[in-house]
């Protein structure tokens, strides 16, 4: 196969067969085409060559096992911490975002909520958090029902796993499902 | 949680610090991620490195994110760049063959298609990086035309020229044994 952007014997091209294989852009000249042995043979090969790179872009690459965890990982370092318990024993602590994931948890256990994103707001200085919850939630229940629903459902399970007091939960529900 | 939906609200939740929220977006576009970086740098480890390193970056910047051609094409703009800088820094690795999976099948057949395949993956690393970010783009992530223009920061027309140069390079290439 000529090199570079030599064009064809016949004079065509090679990007011009190029991009009609690999582009599906149509024939610059398609009656020439038909009759050229140049232009039949480079289509031949061109086409095989194509196929080839498209086979090897169906190969199936799945991202290593650990990925998500050591980006995460990497993210959660040096947590903001709330203190959940102080005893002569010694100060147990929890980072700010496993409460947020417990409310996560919460409010997804709540019927016809689908998605939901929770935060800490501010953390005082002893035992208690406020929470902003973003929801989507199933189309049909009353919306001020479901949210009064995550909220009771969040205050007693973040007490009940950390004895950490859940003080405000601002709840917006930002789209239906 | 619902699949491919709700895109958008995962995203500002994101911007609003919630890393939770920012897990499932990792979750959701590791695979074209890492696949764009295995195919630009043909090494298994640096592609991983190159992913992770595209994802705490994209955590860092993300409240400056502005959604309007898709979180996709933001990380393989951000993937991509980290590829080019790896190449620009690196001794070229000679893994290039580890990532040929087996397929199910007659083995004469699989044999000679690996044999192919591999003289695709070295066409592809014979190519410049920048030729060969337009080139994966397009071909093994089917990008249209003007979002790989987005994702390399270049014009439409650069990215045609630079396409045509890559085909060309990669025909003269791999034509020689067909």
């Amino acid at each position: 196969m000529t090199a570079g952007g030599e064009p064809l014997p016949c004079g065509t091209e090679l990007d011009d067969l190029a991009r009609q294989v690999f582009d599906r852009e149509p024939a610059a000249d398609p009656a020439h085409q038909t009759g050229c042995a140049d232009c039949q043979a480079a289509l031949l090969r061109v086409t095989a060559i194509r196929d080839d790179v498209r086979g090897l872009a169906s190969q199936r690459v799945e991202p290593p096992p650990g990925l998500v965890r050591q980006v995460m990982a990497r993210l959660r370092v040096a947590p903001a911490l709330v203190t959940i318990d102080v005893s002569a024993r010694g100060r147990t602590q929890v980072a700010e975002s496993v409460v947020a994931r417990l409310a996560r948890r919460a409010a997804l256990a709540v019927e016809d909520v689908v998605l939901a994103s929770a935060l800490t707001t501010e953390t005082a200085e002893g035992t208690t958090v406020g929470l902003r919850v973003r929801l989507v939630v199933a189309y049909g229940p009353a919306l001020h029902s479901v949210a009064d629903q995550v909220r009771e459902r969040i205050r007693a399970d973040v007490v009940a796993q950390t004895g950490v007091t859940v003080e405000e939960v601002r709840v917006s529900v930002d789209d239906l499902a | 949680m619902v699949a491919e939906a709700h895109e958008q609200v995962l995203i500002e939740a994101a911007q609003a610090g919630d890393l939770d929220a920012f897990e499932v977006l990792v979750r959701r576009h590791q695979g074209p991620v890492y696949r764009l970086a295995l195919r630009m740098l043909g090494s298994a480890s640096d592609a991983e490195d190159v992913a992770q390193e595209t994802f705490v970056q994209a955590w860092r910047s993300i409240g400056r994110f502005r959604g309007s051609s898709g979180l996709g094409t933001w990380l393989y703009r951000i993937a991509t760049n980290r590829c080019l800088d790896v190449l620009a820094a690196h001794r070229p690795t000679e893994t290039l063959d580890a990532e040929l999976g087996g397929q199910d099948g007659d083995p004469v057949a699989t044999l000679a298609q690996r044999e192919r395949l591999r003289s695709v993956v070295a066409a592809l690393h014979a190519l410049s990086g920048e030729q060969r970010a337009a080139l994966v783009l397009r071909e093994f992530e089917g990008l249209r035309y003007d979002r790989i223009a987005e994702v390399l920061g270049i014009t439409v027309p650069a990215v045609k020229g630079r396409m045509h140069r890559a085909r060309l390079a990669l025909l003269a290439t791999l034509g020689d044994d067909r």
